[in-house]
């Protein structure tokens, strides 16, 4: 008897059990029916296989993803995820913008380079870009009839470093402060513990900018600040590091009843770090980035207004954001609240060369006395608990 | 607050390449792929299936909704994203060249499998994302035994109809 498509597709696949896969196998060496019928459907295979082909994926990246998603309610806060989400999603310009500003290196396989400065962004500054900006930008294109854009002819970004991360029990703190490269401070308030740490190893980016493209772009626009020649296609290199990323727990107190829940969410980075080879002139770079003819002048005078481009991290931000400055042990950290979501809040500060971000979310909205708490309250108490946390940090 | 289970990273490891995958034939943005992935994987987190269903079929059920629904508001609204930056953002990371032909090739093949019947398109980015048959069989509720003569068809279907779109 002789087997349908669907029966020697399934043995094809591996999808029959035992018993029958033995059956069409000891068929096939008589039948020569069957055996071409498999021949064509194994090409047919191979044919979609291809075509379908699977894309690299890097699952470590997406693990880390989803825990600071699912510690953070899946909500979008705190500054690295607004920063994860216009790196991604708007100004790629920004991107090639930040990098400009921000990162000259020797060839990551040529180390023994000879290295004039190096240095440590440890300042923060917030950009906000508006949805108008955008537009604007895009108009200022249209404008010129310019309907789309290949940002591999202006440059490239490669990643450089491995993005492995692995998991760190409770017990282990102190094998990872002896196994990260740096000194990080912990809470150390007893009304906090620490549930659950995620550590992502040193990561990385590699630049390549086309600087005669840039130029030839920024005289379309009929500007004429441009970016220093010495720049072209010059591999720059900019160092993340390692990430540690921390669940904190607010320990329930007896007295309280009700179950007030929140996520309170700790991420540590050393401060990125930039060197500077021979022959690239910073400001000069500066200063042509302020004046991209493109830029609304609202993002110029931001850009402009920041006093010293070669400590700074630029931060982007959008127009829903409020920013508010404190003081944590004599470190400027800035306060970013959201306009439409007032149950969350973030403390970004920097502190003997090492980032720190702590985010808070919640309490997640429960049936019950919704109505009693009103927002800002709520936005006043989570910043209370972010800087009590903050302060505690030892 | 909550602990992440080592069964869930197992579940995570196994199935994420397929529901990506899946999700990433389903809708256009490949980059909006990864976010509605992460979002299956967080309903699972929150709200698993009984114990006795079977994950893969459930997750790939999941992504099937979520992908349409978001495609169902892609087409309710407007997007701001900038046109400009669109083609060359999601993928930003990789060499430029590679990029374009892949891109090039995957919008032919999207192209051809919007041709073809729901369920055979269907069959066809479960099977090559990787599910077995019997997830295949519960995510788009249809015999086991009967799969493999879908499939069969499908990719038949899906070669005919490749060759002629050259």
């Amino acid at each position: 008897m002789c087997y349908d498509e669907g029966t020697l597709q399934a043995y094809l696949d591996n999808e029959l059990d035992e018993i029958t896969a033995k059956n069409v196998e000891e068929h096939l060496k008589t039948c020569d029916v069957c055996r071409e019928k498999l021949e064509q459907l194994k090409s047919i295979n191979e044919f979609t296989l291809k075509a379908l082909k699977a894309s690299n994926i890097n699952l470590n990246e997406a693990w880390a993803t989803l825990n600071e998603k699912l510690s953070k309610n899946n909500n979008k806060g705190g500054m690295f995820a607004m920063f994860i989400k216009y790196k991604k999603s708007i100004a790629a310009l920004v991107v090639v913008a930040f990098v400009v500003s921000s990162m000259l290196f020797p060839p990551l396989k040529n180390t023994e380079a000879k290295i004039l400065n190096l240095l440590r962004l440890n300042k923060m500054q917030i950009i906000t870009i508006t949805p108008d900006d955008i537009t604007q930008i895009q108009n200022e294109f249209y404008d010129r009839n310019i309907k789309s854009i290949d940002l591999k002819e202006y440059g490239e970004i490669l990643r450089s470093g491995n993005y492995e991360g692995y998991e760190v029990s409770i017990n282990e703190i102190d094998k990872l402060k002896s196994d990260v490269d740096y000194k990080f401070k912990l809470p150390t308030d007893e009304n906090f513990e620490i549930n659950h740490i995620y550590v992502s190893k040193g990561e990385g980016f590699e630049f390549k900018l086309n600087v005669d493209k840039i130029n030839e772009l920024i005289k379309t626009f009929g500007g004429t600040h441009l970016f220093p020649k010495e720049l072209n296609n010059k591999p720059i290199i900019m160092n993340v590091g390692t990430s540690i990323y921390i669940d904190i727990k607010e320990k329930k107190n007896d007295n309280d009843t009700e179950n007030i829940k929140k996520s309170i969410y700790l991420n540590i980075n050393k401060t990125p770090e930039i060197v500077v080879p021979e022959g690239a002139n910073i400001d000069k770079v500066i200063d042509a980035l302020a004046n991209l003819p493109f830029l609304p002048d609202n993002l110029k005078k931001q850009i402009a207004s920041v006093t010293d481009w070669k400590e700074t991290l630029p931060i982007p931000s959008d127009e829903s954001t409020n920013v508010k400055e404190i003081n944590i042990r004599g470190n400027t950290a800035i306060i970013l609240t959201n306009k439409y979501s007032p149950n969350m809040a973030s403390i970004v500060w920097n502190e003997n060369g090492v980032m720190y971000s702590l985010s808070i979310n919640g309490p997640y909205e429960t049936s019950t006395d919704k109505q009693t708490i009103n927002d800002e309250l709520i936005t006043q108490q989570n910043i209370n608990t972010l800087i009590q946390i903050a302060n505690s940090m030892r | 607050m909550f602990k992440i289970e080592e069964s869930f990273k197992d579940i995570f490891e196994k199935y994420y390449p397929k529901v990506l995958n899946q999700i990433s034939w389903m809708i256009k943005d490949e980059f909006k792929a990864e976010d509605i992935t992460q979002e299956v994987f967080i309903k699972y987190f929150k709200n698993p299936p009984p114990h006795n269903e079977n994950i893969g079929g459930w997750l790939s059920k999941v992504a099937i909704n979520h992908a349409l629904n978001y495609i169902r508001s892609e087409k309710n609204t407007k997007t701001r994203e900038l046109e400009v930056f669109k083609n060359t953002q999601e993928k930003f990371f990789e060499d430029p060249e590679e990029i374009a032909i892949k891109r090039f090739e995957r919008a032919k093949v999207k192209e051809v499998l919007l041709k073809m019947s729901k369920r055979d398109m269907m069959c066809l980015i479960l099977k090559h994302s990787g599910y077995s048959y019997e997830e295949i069989a519960i995510s788009l509720g249809i015999k086991k035994t009967s799969v493999g003569t879908t499939i069969a068809r499908a990719q038949k279907k899906f070669k005919e109809l490749y060759e002629k779109e050259v």
